[in-house]
């Protein structure tokens, strides 16, 4: 190949890279910035030269202009830096962000997975329609986010000249917040109490049914489903004594409650579960209380449900505090104001 | 993850330096790529993609003036210091000093003859010595 030839493959490359970076550059200022690159590179491929005694070769070339970069990257730097939302907004963006998380998408994902819990115990039939709703669930989810994204966007284009950003009081700052030890405390002192309350009322209820019943307890008596689950609320009930126990002697273990919270949950899933898959909770003690037997059975049915959904959403909350009370006290220790 | 760092933190400490830099340099004239082999020969290599955008921004700002001229037979932009340039030019430089001058003292060596109270004599003795791990937090 001559000189000639190799020179005018060159010439044919850098005019490729030049029209690729030109792509992307603004139109006004496009000719003057490529004149410059080009000049730039014509320079460095002529040092080049001098240095090597000859011309040089297409690939030579070539590698100068995979040095110099991809066309849109060397684009990018000649272009003005924008964001969609600035440093100033960003924080309290993506606080909205989370704010709708938790009080439209979260709450929404409980009840769906409240509802195929429901379909499964076999309420219903199917989980097309859940599955439907999910997907019409991610549509709304996006569409708000987007609609959110360009709210801010609008501000941050508006409040770059806003006083409200510069313009403001310290006196005005929320009160320091402040872990009350002796509220803690007090807390679990309270629950103490409770909790032995408790285990002792659950003890005493398989003998005077009437504890959980009432006047009921003369018409009606629990089906065989409550043996099957009376062990599991028993542990409930002594683990509710466990956790004040554990937070009075033990105070700087921030982990530990909402960990055994979520232990003792997973139990009470299990309870639930179990009384969801059973339509019978109590029967008549005599052929003239099948009614009453009934009613009962379907309003513990509907408290069954209602009480599987709670637990859910208490699963949910407790699994995420649990996480970042773990994550905290695995991080190395930090200054702290307060 | 430490090279990340350091190499973020480069970025930073060069970025106003190579802003003096190139306004020094263009007291005098150059074109963009007798400009970019002048730092070089200084010891302060640039980039390309950093410097001719650095010359566009900082010929908006005012602080430089441009014009096409043919000179070898190519058309080259020559560039050179407007008079806000020089102004801005002798205001960052006395910055620089101030800031050059602080640094030194800063990372000068403590003249440690009189003991710290309630530190080792022994210890309080030997001037100090960074770690290069404590010298990037």
């Amino acid at each position: 190949m001559t000189t000639s030839q190799t020179q005018s493959l060159s010439n044919d490359l850098i005019a490729r890279y030049l029209q690729a970076v030109g792509f992307w550059l603004p139109r006004e200022q496009k000719q003057d910035i490529l004149a410059e690159i080009s000049e730039d590179l014509y320079s460095q491929i002529e040092d080049r030269e001098s240095a090597l005694g000859r011309a040089v070769t297409q690939s030579e070339v070539a590698e100068i202009l995979r040095q110099r970069g991809r066309p849109l990257l060397v684009a990018a730097h000649f272009l003005p830096q924008r964001s969609l939302i600035g440093p100033a907004l960003y924080p309290i963006y993506i606080f909205v962000l989370k704010i709708v998380a938790l009080c439209y998408v979260v709450p929404w994902l409980l009840v769906w997975f409240g509802m195929l819990l429901f379909r499964s115990a076999g309420w219903a039939s199917g989980v097309s329609g859940e599955w439907h709703s999910l997907g019409t669930l991610w549509t709304v989810v996006f569409t708000q986010f987007g609609i959110i994204t360009v709210i801010f966007a609008a501000i941050d284009r508006v409040s770059v000249k806003a006083p409200c950003l510069s313009q403001w009081d310290p006196n005005k700052l929320p009160k320091l917040k402040v872990e009350s030890s002796t509220k803690r405390r007090g807390n679990a002192v309270a629950g103490l109490v409770f909790a032995i309350f408790g285990l002792l009322w659950v003890l005493a209820v398989p003998n005077y049914p009437f504890l959980i019943m009432g006047p009921a307890a003369y018409l009606v008596k629990g089906a065989p489903v409550w043996q099957s689950v009376y062990w599991a609320i028993v542990a409930l009930a002594i683990a509710s004594i466990i956790e004040p126990v554990v937070t009075l002697l033990r105070p700087q273990l921030t982990w530990f409650p909402p960990t055994f919270k979520l232990a003792t949950l997973l139990l009470s899933g299990w309870v639930v579960n179990t009384l969801l898959h059973t339509r019978i909770y109590v029967l008549p003690v005599s052929p003239q209380m099948a009614g009453v037997a009934s009613g009962l059975n379907l309003a513990i049915q509907i408290a069954s449900a209602v009480w599987a959904v709670g637990l859910v959403i208490a699963l949910a909350v407790n699994a995420w505090q649990a996480f970042r009370e773990i994550r905290r006290t695995m991080q190395p220790a930090t200054l702290h104001l307060a | 993850m430490d090279t990340e760092i350091f190499e973020n933190l480069r970025l930073e400490l060069r970025r106003g330096s190579l802003i003096l830099a190139v306004l020094a340099q263009l007291r005098t004239e150059h074109y963009g790529y007798a400009l970019r082999k002048a730092l070089e020969n200084h010891g302060l290599a640039i980039d390309e993609n950093t410097l001719y955008p650095l010359l566009r921004r900082l010929e908006t700002q005012g602080l430089l003036v441009s014009h096409w001229r043919e000179e070898d037979k190519r058309n080259k932009r020559f560039y050179r210091l407007s008079a806000q340039g020089e102004v801005v030019l002798y205001q960052l430089m006395n910055e620089y000093e101030a800031m050059r001058a602080a640094i030194d003292r800063i990372m000068a060596p403590i003249p440690s003859t009189q003991p710290v109270p309630g530190s080792d004599p022994e210890t309080a003795l030997e001037p100090e010595v960074l770690e290069p791990k404590e010298q990037l937090q």
